[in-house]
């Protein structure tokens, strides 16, 4: 991984067209600014990790538990309505 | 062609039905080919099977069957991804957590997987409406739903 040290209102360029600025820090906290192109999405790691984390957890539902859900569901007939 | 499905065992499907989730699940890499099947039991649920992995399979819903007003909003690189101008022009599959007590069950509105119906290609994607949390209690919200539905068929009602 490339490290490099920056001071607030530094920045890195990523490619030509994406900047990251070091807007402040306080204590541990740093604040972030990202210059970038619209298409390119840009979200906080911890989204992946937390989306991974529900995809492993749905990945254990059975039969048996929508068979339980089948009985707490709303009647289909109120559904229609 | 005939598969090994986690909650059926065997079954046929038509090749057909087939569709690519592009660079699979978030935590499943590599698995790409999954098919839906009809669930046996009542209500809006269905099955989406791995068929690189018989083992794997998740209960999936459509958002708009527990929220009405769904409206999907992700960034256009990701639509573009899978052949469509517009999120307009996609379907969403939400994936359903179930913990031991099935009345808190969840589905997942920040990471939907979006489908490109016609070319039956896919993609998780993560959701810029900050309003699509990762837990959405679907029966609690099915049952706003009924109310609203009632309530706007009242009104229809006393327009008459």
């Amino acid at each position: 991984m490339l490290v490099l040290a920056r001071k607030i209102n530094q920045s890195i360029m990523i490619g030509d067209n994406v900047e990251i600025v070091i807007v402040d820090v306080q204590g541990d906290q740093v604040k972030v600014g990202i210059q970038a192109p619209k298409e390119i999405k840009i979200f906080r790691k911890e989204i992946y990790d937390e989306i991974q984390r529900e995809n492993i957890l749905a990945a254990s539902a059975s039969e048996k538990a929508l068979e339980k859900i089948e009985e707490l569901l709303p009647k289909k007939k109120d559904r229609e309505k | 062609m005939r598969i090994k499905t986690k909650p059926y065992g065997e079954v046929e499907i038509n090749e057909a039905n087939i569709i690519k989730i592009v660079d699979g699940l978030f935590g499943f890499p590599g698995l790409e080919n999954y098919v839906f099947l009809e669930s046996k039991t009542e209500g809006p649920f269905l099955w989406l099977q791995s068929l690189d992995e018989p083992g794997l399979a998740f209960v999936v819903i459509r958002p708009e069957e527990f929220k009405a007003d769904y409206k999907l909003s992700v960034a256009l690189e990701d639509i573009k991804s899978i052949g469509l101008e517009s999120p307009d022009e996609a379907v969403s599959i939400a994936l359903v957590v179930i913990p031991p007590d099935p009345k808190q069950m969840t589905a997942n509105l920040q990471g939907p997987i979006v489908l490109n119906v016609q070319s039956k290609i896919a993609r998780q994607m993560i959701s810029l409406n900050p309003e699509y949390k990762i837990k959405h209690h679907i029966l609690d919200e099915m049952k706003v739903l009924l109310e609203k539905t009632k309530e706007g068929m009242h009104k229809e009602e006393v327009k008459d």
